[in-house]
């Protein structure tokens, strides 16, 4: 077991070399990311997404924006659906369920910029800027919607 | 006489309540909620059930199948025991004994005027995942789920609303079952509500029902449950007003069958109605409440003169009260400089000020969950008047307290006292803060 694997260890380290003599690195970018990351569900990040993303990761589910957000008095499907945690979660450590919240982050489009739920937050996560990403249509790759898989 | 409070936690409340009892003039800074937000409902006086409890439970989880059950401990040997391992404790700080702490629990309870009840036998009580923790206290709304220790305690029913699916009963009763409780499950079948991923949701779906509707529910509860206590998720009502008026629907005021909510895990409506409350008492007790932060301060020869809040008004004090609380409401940084926020106090180690940049002992990495580090017991470090010190070990600021979670020597989680030190220090720096000015300590 061990000896194949550093066979193999070995026969890719002969093909990266390779590689590097005769120039065959493919060029990257946001196309090839999403070609090699569909299956998982991964999305790219802009530069300031990324620069937020820490401010989410502070999350501790507390659950206070839910609590003083106005749209729970809305409609009871929506009362029922929408969840700040997952939306706040989806961004958490695993970015591939952001999925999961695009409804959440729909229904949070609809918000009137109260701001209550960034006010009571302990942990000043921009909740708004999180629904405005999380909700975002994802980037397509060859015509195919990435949330499709 | 005029005492700023800056925090509006339990610590603070309890310091703002205490000042204007004795009728100074009080002006609360409440920015926003820390960790009396996600309280569960338990309230934790006397130190833990052993050393240290298994963090399983804390974290509201366990590995075991054959679950931890706290041993009944009598509470004053619980507290001697948390004295001789904390020998820098708030408690011992301010020289209090075990008699002293509980008077001044119960002092704090009829100030605040909270629905909380203290359990005068040693007691413990499930939370939403079906693990047992020991009990001090608890909110009213959990009452009737209160299991003695010693002796034999009742059967439970423990029920599941459909709307909410994240609370199984099955796993809570299995769980209380592997802990020697005869528990069983029900469920309370809810076709026509929304599904609900969290608690805050799950207990607006409740707070809209017709009354006539949840009379329904009652009966089924009172039906399936008999002669047995009655277990649900802590999800009646988001406030203490509404879960008052669920429970009247669903027990026809108390007539029906004991019904008790769990203690919760996180994403805590114990909490929720907890901050709402002391909020409540704030404006009752004719206290000035400041929406906001404070972002500077200016002092002169050791006394601080005012505060300036963010939105731009200055308060003058005589006397000062810091009760941000721990790194979560923003008390003191998570990461070097380790230094209090506002006014740059250092934190105190075990009765020494820890260097702020020491990058060794920064370093929040243990090889278990399950290790006590020493981190998480840092604090502002005060002498036995609650006053902080500084990195001298003198005095900071003559016309300053500190109270609650900000104070050094108790570990949050692990001391199971968390809640008993907000309160009784709070009540303390209230009280010292108004005196102090009236008799100066030399």
């Amino acid at each position: 077991m061990g000896l194949r694997s550093f066979f193999l260890l070995g026969f890719q380290f002969f093909l990266h070399l390779l590689r590097r003599i005769f120039f065959l690195y493919r060029p990257g970018g946001v196309a090839r990311f999403l070609e090699n990351y569909r299956e998982d569900h991964l999305f790219p990040f802009e530069v300031s997404d990324r620069e937020l993303l820490p401010l989410w990761q502070r999350c501790t589910a507390c659950g206070l924006c839910e609590a003083v957000c106005p749209l729970k008095e809305g409609s009871p499907i929506e009362q029922g659906r929408l969840s700040y945690l997952v939306l706040a979660s989806s961004l958490w450590r695993d970015t591939s369920i952001r999925r999961w919240a695009a409804k959440d982050a729909e229904i949070l489009a609809s918000c009137s910029d109260c701001d209550r739920c960034e006010q009571i937050c302990p942990e000043r996560i921009p909740l708004r800027a999180l629904a405005r990403l999380v909700g975002s249509p994802p980037p397509a790759v060859g015509g195919q919607s990435l949330s499709e898989g | 006489m005029r005492v700023v409070v800056i925090g509006s936690g339990v610590a603070g409340t309890m310091a703002a309540l205490a000042a204007r009892k004795t009728g100074a003039e009080v002006i609360a800074v409440a920015g926003r909620p820390g960790a009396s937000a996600q309280w569960s409902g338990v309230v934790e006086l006397f130190g833990p059930s052993n050393e240290p409890p298994p963090i399983e439970n804390l974290l509201g989880r366990s590995r075991q199948p054959e679950a931890h059950r706290p041993p009944g401990i009598a509470p004053g040997d619980r507290f001697e025991r948390l004295m001789d391992r904390r020998r820098f404790h708030p408690y011992a700080r301010v020289g209090l004994g075990f008699e002293a702490v509980a008077g001044h629990f119960q002092e704090a309870l009829e100030l605040a005027d909270l629905e909380i009840v203290a359990s005068l036998s040693p007691a413990c009580l499930a939370n939403a995942h079906g693990l047992l923790r020991l009990a001090d206290g608890c909110a009213s709304s959990l009452r009737p789920g209160l299991l003695p220790l010693a002796g034999s305690t009742r059967d439970l029913t423990v029920w599941g609303f459909s709307h909410y699916p994240a609370f199984d009963p099955e796993v809570v009763a299995n769980q209380l079952q592997h802990q020697g409780l005869a528990a069983e499950a029900r469920w309370i079948d809810l076709p026509d509500a929304p599904l609900c991923q969290s608690v805050a949701t799950a207990a607006t779906v409740l707070e809209g029902m017709a009354a006539d509707r949840l009379e329904e529910i009652g009966r089924s509860i009172a039906e399936g449950t008999g002669e047995r206590v009655a277990l649900v998720p802590p999800i009646l009502g988001r406030t203490m007003r509404s879960h008052r008026s669920i429970r009247d629907g669903l027990t026809q005021k108390g007539e029906r069958a004991d019904l008790a909510e769990l203690a919760s895990v996180h994403n805590s409506l114990h909490g929720f109605r907890l901050i709402w409350e002391l909020q409540a008492a704030l404006e009752a007790a004719g206290v000035a409440v400041r929406q906001a932060s404070v972002q500077a301060f200016s002092a002169n020869d050791r006394r601080i003169a005012s505060v300036t809040l963010d939105s731009g008004e200055r308060l003058t004090g005589d006397a000062f009260v810091l009760a941000t609380g721990r790194a979560m409401a923003g008390g003191f940084q998570r990461s070097e400089p380790f230094t209090e926020t506002l006014f740059g106090l250092p934190l105190y180690l075990d009765g020494m000020p820890l260097d702020p940049l020491q990058r060794d002992s920064a370093t929040l990495v243990s090889r278990s969950l399950v290790d006590d580090h020493p981190l998480f017991r840092v604090g502002v470090g005060v002498n036995q008047r609650l006053q902080p010190l500084d990195v001298d070990l003198g005095v900071a600021f003559d016309n300053l307290f500190s109270a609650g979670g900000l104070l050094a020597g108790t570990h949050f989680a692990l001391d199971g006292s968390a809640f008993g030190v907000a309160l009784v220090t709070g009540l303390l720096a209230g009280r010292t803060a108004v005196e102090a000015e009236v008799t100066p300590w030399v």
